[in-house]
């Protein structure tokens, strides 16, 4: 071939052309005879079609064949950079997408080049410019799998060529390819063969220098094979180059086709590091050998491919006899990317049978987490309905119990929640459920059912925090039935990070409180206050902990120097949003009162009055704003004040033994008529939800709302008749301090106003007599005069 | 045709051979009357007009066995609603799926119990609920031994063994009634077992060894997914560790390569049994 026997360049006949035309530094027409040895094959882009140069990539390369993509299983980069003598470079940077399970997508890109050497001129002697000869090509491939063991493959090349700044043309090309996996055996290993046709439509650039230029056709032969669970893997090609080459190319004339063979094994030691060993050879004997240590760790790479390689390769030059021998380095990149083909087909499989019932399950959790329980119920129930085989079918029917929990409807919810349980028994909906059976039984007293379930979800395999909120329900049913030591044991359980440590400290403190252990109890409250909240809930439970304190404080202020203090700086860090903010008002209202801080008392009493809406805490804080201006002893303001407070008590009906009882009944009743509601309601939701449905589920959700209201009507009447928090007391005793202060405020009134009279009188009393004694002295002073008158006659 | 009661085949097998007590275990379950119900019928296959597993399951109808006899069956079989696959003999019947394609796909309420699966690209595929997979062996597919996705089909004493992907693939898939148990997943050329989604799974007494990339893969988190004494052996290094609970020795395979025999040596291994204190892995004889 032309090559071989001119001893030309890597880059074809035009760079001959080009030489002769205008001619080169002898060193590097020498460097150029030289580096033809090494690429050896003469037509233009023919180096880039062999395999040495990037033959630890070749088996995920296109180029090699672009049916062998359906072998990939992962987006995958794999790069080669191989460099010769420092002065010619080879790059392929390429990218394979897996599409479904058996597609593939590639595009590679190419740079086929000389480092950039000076020009010289005619005479051989250095210009100025700087040239180099310079090839890019850019693939796209495509592979399917469309029968049994086959695939087929096609790349579509366009190549780019900037020959020395003297010339430049594009060209296109096409390769096609075949694959058949031959083998896939526990013992025999996996092997795949391939046929490529490289540039079945070959790429043609015009030449300024002579005939126009082709790329080389090759039909290459390869075999793919791993044994030993891929530990050692192997390699072969056999090439059949120059197909479509002319006659006039050949050193005679006469076309003879060249063939080659590239081999590659490696072994992979300890799924880490890999040595691979290559050869070549052709039609003249052996062509190169060559090695490449690897490291390959793929359980560092999440279980895919992160392989870097470098690659000596010794090349036998057969035309000089073997008088000289060159070397190329090659440096390699295969990294995997993204997820497993078969993985995404696993997700697109699961997406397309769950679109319809994903998007109402993930409407349903929206409302659920926005707290529309009421909604979120249909729309579970809706799904449970209509897709009973909906992958998260446990889920729905946990989250229908818990929508029922949180609706207040109590024995449903119960049963739900049972129902989920046995349903479901291997689901990890099982311990959720159980939880919300245990909260319910904690709500209902039934605490030898709480115990019992406590049992099932104490176990090794039910998560932490799951355990930990069981705990917390145990904690407070032992603290119910008067066991402090089993709800101590319990309540400490709680870790500092569950969401349940704030409260669980809470009923501790409250816990110690009642042994008397104040200051442990205080040890429980600073860690509340110190730990920055997580949700309104634990501001709440803080602000309740600061109140606590406060009320401490207040207790304590005999014993403990400036106990008031603190109780002032603990109450006052309850922010005026805060459901406390009214305890921590009556709290400041009664330490100003004790503190002798008039004023303040005053103040923090009236705004107490204008903010409560509760008719108890207006007596109350009225009661101290008169209580302030009685130690001031103007009891004349007090009871006015006093009588607005009263008032705020006579206001409210009278509570009697039987008005008590009635309002019990009441409540059951509405209880009742709540329960009959929610077995409606889960009546509903069993069927599928035509307009009827609908219509009657929304006038249901009407009367919902309203009996809600009145429960908690109810229940807010009886936390307020028997309001004991902290500070606040109860109307009884609220009314009796009021009557009390009302009456000591007329009496000393009255004692002031008789006192002022008698005052009065005595003023008077001495204003006559002052004017008798001045009437005495002017008498006295009159007899004086009138003897001296009465001698003269 | 009624199926004899469960307890003549767990003495001996119809056609002289010694059926294991996990093809037993199967026709327990039919027994029990999970699947069976009255009035089913038993197709055989082969029988006159029937030569595929397919033609037979295109005349079976719910709670139908279709019971298959030893042979290669060239095919890729699509299950309806409800039907028993049956093979008459363990991994005497064998479906192989032609190098492309999903041998079995299961619908809803569907056993399969005692075939080897091979030689597609999935071996099986399950999306829906109440599908059982025993006692079977599913190897050699050029993807993925098992794909399921939504639900867990109960999956049993199964080899799950040489496919060129993972042993068993899931996405958003979760046990609700069921659990990967007593399987041997091995040599596999991804995962033993690899999930996706938000999968939630209970993996209990099997045997993942010796696959290339990890025993156990999961997508996100491993709180999820429940996995109990397992015996993981061989497999790339477990991202986290193997989890506790579980363990790691040698199953000492007999013949895995040359005969597919996973049964293991007992000289040599199986000092840890599971929590039903068996042995872990297949309990299938081969």
């Amino acid at each position: 071939m032309l090559s071989r026997s001119n001893g030309l360049y890597p880059f074809g006949q035009s760079a001959r052309s080009f030489f002769s035309g205008c001619g080169l530094q002898k060193v590097v027409l020498a460097f150029g005879v030289w580096v033809s040895l090494l690429y050896a094959d003469g037509l233009e882009g023919e180096y880039l079609l062999t395999q040495r140069w990037r033959s630890l990539i070749a088996r995920y390369s296109p180029l090699t064949n672009p049916a062998l993509l359906t072998e990939a299983n992962y987006q995958d980069v794999h790069a080669a950079l191989s460099n010769t003598l420092g002065e010619f470079s080879m790059v392929e940077l390429g990218t394979t997408t897996p599409i479904g399970l058996y597609q593939s997508f590639g595009a590679s890109w190419f740079v086929q080049g000389t480092e950039p050497f000076t020009k010289t001129n005619e005479g051989f002697q250095p210009t100025l410019e700087t040239i180099s000869d310079r090839h890019n090509a850019f693939l796209l491939s495509y592979a399917i799998n469309p029968w049994k063991h086959l695939s087929i493959g096609l790349n579509a090349m366009v190549a780019y060529r900037n020959m020395y700044n003297e010339s430049q043309n594009v060209g296109f090309s096409f390769d096609a390819g075949l694959s058949y996996r031959l083998l896939h055996h526990p013992l025999l290993g996996d092997h795949v063969v391939g046929a490529a046709m490289q540039n079945v439509l070959p790429i043609t650039f015009a030449s300024a220098y002579g005939p126009a230029e082709q790329y080389p056709s090759v039909l290459r032969f390869s075999l793919l094979s791993s044994l030993f669970e891929r530990r050692v893997q192997a390699a072969a090609d056999f090439a059949i180059k120059d197909i479509y080459a002319k006659n006039e190319v050949f050193q005679n004339g006469v076309k003879a086709l060249e063939w080659e063979v590239d081999a590659n094994l490696s072994y992979w030691f300890l799924k880490l590091f890999k040595l691979y060993g290559l050869l070549g050879f052709d039609q003249d004997g052996l062509e190169y050998w060559g090695f490449a240590p690897a490291l390959n760790m793929p359980s560092g790479f999440g279980g895919r491919e992160l392989e870097v390689a470098y690659q000596f390769v010794a090349v036998n030059d057969a035309a000089s006899q073997g008088a000289q021998s060159a070397y190329t380095n090659s440096f390699y990149l295969h990294l995997e990317l993204g997820k497993h083909r078969e993985e995404r087909y696993a997700r697109m499989m699961a997406r397309v049978a769950s679109i319809q019932p994903n998007q109402l399950y993930n409407r349903a959790l929206t409302l659920y987490s926005q707290g529309d329980y009421w909604e979120a119920y249909y729309v579970f129930g809706r799904i449970a309905v209509e897709y009973p085989d909906f992958f998260k079918s446990d889920w729905v029917s946990y989250y229908m119990a818990s929508c029922q929990e949180e609706l207040d409807m109590r024995s449903h919810a119960l049963n739900s929640y049972t129902t989920a349980r046995s349903s479901y028994s291997k689901s990890n909906v099982v311990p959720h459920a159980t939880l919300g059976m245990m909260r319910l039984h904690y709500r209902n007293g039934k605490d030898g059912a709480l115990a019992e379930l406590f049992k099932s979800i104490n176990q090794p395999d039910v998560p932490d925090s799951l355990k930990v909120h069981a705990h917390y329900l145990m904690g407070q049913s032992a603290l119910r039935n008067n066991n402090p030591k089993s709800a101590i044991k319990h309540l400490e359980a709680v870790s500092e990070n569950h969401p349940d440590y704030l409260f669980a400290q809470h009923t501790l403190a409250i816990q110690r409180i009642i042994a008397d252990s104040t200051a442990v109890a205080l040890q429980h409250m600073q860690k509340i206050i110190q730990t920055p909240p997580r949700s309104k809930h634990h501001e709440e439970i803080i602000n309740r902990t600061l109140v606590m304190v406060g009320y401490l404080f207040y207790e304590e202020r005999e014993n403990r120097e400036g106990a008031l203090s603190q109780a002032v700086a603990a109450l006052r860090k309850v922010p005026a949003e805060s459901y406390y903010y009214e305890d921590a008002l009556l709290g400041l209202s009664w330490i100003a009162l004790k503190a002798r801080q008039w004023q303040d008392c005053i103040a923090s009493g009236k705004e107490l009055e204008n903010r409560s809406a509760t008719p108890n805490l207006k007596a109350e804080a009225a009661l101290l704003h008169a209580l302030a201006l009685m130690m001031q002893n103007d009891y004349g303001r007090s009871i006015p004040i006093l009588e607005n407070a009263l008032s705020y008590i006579n206001d409210q009906a009278p509570i009697g033994a039987d008005s008590l009882a009635a309002r019990q009944q009441v409540y059951q009743n509405t209880r009742n008529e709540y329960q009959t509601l929610a077995e409606t309601a889960s009546q509903l939701a069993a069927n599928r939800q035509s307009s009827l449905v609908v219509n009657q589920i929304d006038s249901l959700h009407a009367q919902q709302r309203s009996l809600v209201q009145a429960l908690r009507s109810e229940l807010d009447f009886f936390d307020n008749y028997k309001r004991h928090s902290l500070f606040s007391r109860s109307q009884e005793r609220v009314k009796d301090d009021i009557e009390y202060a009302l009456a000591q405020s007329q009496r000393m009134n009255s004692s002031q106003d008789v006192i002022r009279q008698q005052q009065k009188l005595q003023g008077k009393q001495k204003d006559i007599d002052q004017q008798i004694e001045e009437l005495e002295k002017q008498i006295q002073q009159m007899d004086a005069v009138e003897p001296e008158g009465a001698g003269d006659e | 045709m009624c199926l004899p009661p469960a307890r003549i085949f767990c003495h001996r097998g119809p056609v002289g051979r010694t059926v294991s007590r996990l093809v037993c275990g199967c026709l327990a379950i039919l027994g029990a009357g999970l699947w069976w119900s009255a009035g089913a019928r038993v197709l055989l296959v082969p029988s006159p007009g029937v030569t595929t597993i397919t033609a037979a399951v295109v005349r079976a109808q719910s709670g139908d066995t279709v019971k298959v006899d030893d042979g290669i069956y060239r095919e890729r079989v699509l299950l309806s609603q409800g039907i028993v696959l049956l093979a008459r003999n363990q991994f005497g019947a064998i479906i192989d799926g032609g190098g492309r394609g999903t041998v079995l796909t299961l619908n809803r309420n569907n056993l399969v119990c005692g075939f080897e699966i091979r030689n597609g690209t999935i071996g099986l595929f399950s999306n829906n609920s109440g599908n059982v997979v025993k006692a079977c062996r599913i190897v050699r597919n050029w993807q993925t031994g098992i794909l399921v996705v939504r639900h867990l089909p109960h999956i049993e004493d199964n080899v799950i063994a040489f496919n060129r992907s993972s042993g068993i693939q899931g996405w958003d898939v979760r046990s609700t009634t069921s659990s990967v148990n007593h399987n041997t997943i091995a040599y596999n050329g991804n995962h033993g077992v690899a999930l996706g989604g938000s999968s939630t799974i209970l993996l209990e007494n099997n045997v993942l060894a010796f696959n290339e990339r990890f025993g156990l893969k999961v997508g996100s988190s491993m709180k999820d997914v429940r996995v109990v004494t397992n015996n993981f052996y061989r497999n790339a290094g477990q991202p986290g560790g193997i989890p506790d609970g579980n363990y790691s020795f040698d199953p000492a395979f007999i013949s895995p390569h040359a005969r597919l025999d996973f049964s293991s040596d007992t000289a040599h291994c199986c000092k840890y049994k599971g929590a039903d204190n068996e042995n872990l892995g297949t309990r299938l004889n081969n």
